[in-house]
């Protein structure tokens, strides 16, 4: 079994190739508004370090958000059209378990305006998401990761690699390739006028 | 020679669209998810939102096609799509869609210019013969372009503010009418007559235009006439403005028309569905040498069979896009990287 993970939907652009289970190759780096020019260049060296043709690919991991909202379509749209066309199983994770992996730990992600998004994981486990002001945040005394720069202190990314492949038993498969959308901040409706 | 079929993505404003063309002239498919009703509800176009709408719609577009033409990706020789010019976050949905087929099934890629797409819309309709005029309005643009041949553009001029698209739809709120302007102005004109005085544009190029001018001057007509407590004929003030806009555009292709020698005159982009532009088009070039083509009117909305015509072209004269080439959305013609 062959996996395809993806992740452009924050700051880093994340690519792991695994067999198995078993990491075979992988590059995660900082790549800022810089992902759509960046993943096939990346993707292509790593496919070819493993010698893998797009057909061995059995199936894909994304991140479904929230995050940037540019960023994370970048992703997704390559996953929707290869998994459809090539008839692929997908799957997501929400972005923030992405940096908490299975580590007892909260995340906090820019949203500008000096709110985050904020996930709190235990183990694996969701306890809670959603959106928080960076006054709430700094009320919190909890083992906090991600943009915590934010708060004054230096940020913290984990190996997105490895939690994409300890991640497994979490990943949620899409029945409907076609309709997957990212998770946004703002609903559609927001942008009304009023 | 043998069949050349090209798989074509269009994404740069609000249609995610998917075409399927054989040998630059014969559809096999061309699927638009059109976003104009939610754009409707916004009165414009929103480009969070029409992103939103083009990474919902993507992958469907694709297999429609595929399924429409009764192909699969592999019976493609190359797959085009739309660089730019456009929306940032609209064209990063279609680059990416584009780049996953030329990936996924080892097809080359090859990015186009949404501009001449337009242009080459013309060739579904008729064989393109160069040097050639071609008045492009739309949306986004306004522009008088010189081709000698099929892969040479010059801009000979266009606007310096806003496009003619952008003027109709401005125009359009200031009268009530809702989006997209355009057609609406276009149908209320033909029942009123273009009798109210509004300025005529001045522009630096002598075929360079301008609409903003001519926009504040529709709403200086208004409150003058509030101010005077006279009652103003919608359907006159939307004649009056269409005369002076499509009067401007047309003075200043004439003129490129009568410098430059060419055998065709071609009318592309969105505007072009624009009745009264047609109707001033066919009388100006009733009795010239130059062959007048008027696209119908399927062809001249964003579409990506008009991105297979352009990215046919570009490939039998070997044109080759990158993996690295990202969406451009103030992308000039011509541009490699
Ligand atoms: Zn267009």
């Amino acid at each position: 079994m062959k996996t395809l993970c993806m992740d452009t939907s924050h700051r880093y652009l994340v690519l792991v190739l695994m067999e198995n289970d078993e990491i075979k190759a992988s590059k995660s780096m900082y790549a800022w508004k810089k992902q759509s020019e960046t993943i096939f260049v990346e993707l292509i060296n790593l496919m070819e370090a493993v010698s893998w043709q797009p057909d061995d690919i059995d199936e894909v991991v994304i991140t479904v958000g929230p995050g940037s909202y540019t960023g994370i379509r970048i992703a997704m749209s390559i996953a929707k059209v290869f998994c459809s066309s090539k008839k692929k199983t997908l799957y997501t994770i929400s972005t923030l378990q992405l940096y908490a992996g299975l580590d007892t730990c909260s995340v906090m992600l820019d949203a500008r305006s000096n709110r985050v998004y904020y996930g709190k994981y235990q183990q694996g486990k969701c306890l809670a998401e959603g959106i928080k002001t960076l006054d709430e945040i700094k009320a919190l005394s909890e083992n906090m990761i991600g943009d915590v720069s934010l708060i004054g202190k230096e940020d913290k990314n984990p190996d997105f690699v490895l939690n994409f492949k300890e991640l497994r038993p979490y990943y949620k498969k899409v029945d409907n390739i076609h309709g997957l959308v990212p998770r946004y901040l703002k609903e559609e409706s927001a942008y009304l006028v009023k | 020679m043998k069949d050349v079929v090209i798989l074509a993505i269009e994404s740069s404003c609000d249609e995610s669209a998917c075409a399927i063309v054989k040998n630059g002239k014969e559809i096999l498919s061309n699927v638009v998810a059109t976003q104009i009703e939610v754009h409707e509800k916004f009165g414009g176009v929103l480009p969070e939102v029409a992103s939103r709408l083009h990474v919902e719609k993507i992958s469907a577009v694709v297999e429609e096609a595929l399924e429409e033409a009764k192909l699969s990706v592999d019976d493609v020789d190359a797959i085009a799509y739309t660089r730019g010019p456009g929306l940032i976050g609209s064209l990063h949905v279609g680059v990416q869609a584009a780049k996953t087929l030329a990936w996924a099934y080892q097809k080359p890629l090859i990015p186009i210019h949404h501009i001449k797409a337009h242009i080459f819309a013309n060739h579904l309709i008729t064989d393109l013969k160069f040097p050639l005029l071609s008045l492009v309005v739309s949306g986004g643009h306004s522009e008088i372009v010189l081709m000698s041949d099929e892969g040479s553009y010059e801009i000979l001029g266009q606007t310096q503010d806003d496009a003619i698209g952008e003027a109709y739809d401005k125009v359009a709120r200031v009268l009530d009418l809702g989006y997209p302007g355009g057609p609406k102005i276009d149908k209320l004109a033909k029942d009123g007559e273009a009798v109210y005085k509004l300025p005529q544009p001045k522009t630096e190029g002598i075929y360079d235009l301008s609409f903003s001018g001519l926009k504040s001057g529709v709403l200086q007509f208004i409150d003058r006439m509030k101010r005077k407590g006279e009652v103003i004929v919608d359907a006159n003030l939307a004649a009056s403005f269409q005369e002076t806009a499509l009067n401007e555009i047309m003075e200043k292709l004439l003129l490129a028309v009568d410098h430059y020698d060419v055998k065709q005159v071609l009318l592309a982009g969105g505007v072009a569905a624009n009745s009264a532009l047609r109707k001033k088009m066919e009388t100006a070039f009733e009795n010239r040498q130059e062959e007048l083509v008027l696209p119908p009117l399927w062809c001249c909305t964003d579409n990506a069979a008009m991105v297979a015509v352009a990215g046919y072209f570009a490939f039998i004269n070997g044109e080759r896009g990158t993996f690295e080439q990202s969406a451009k959305p103030s992308l000039r013609v011509n541009e490699e990287n």
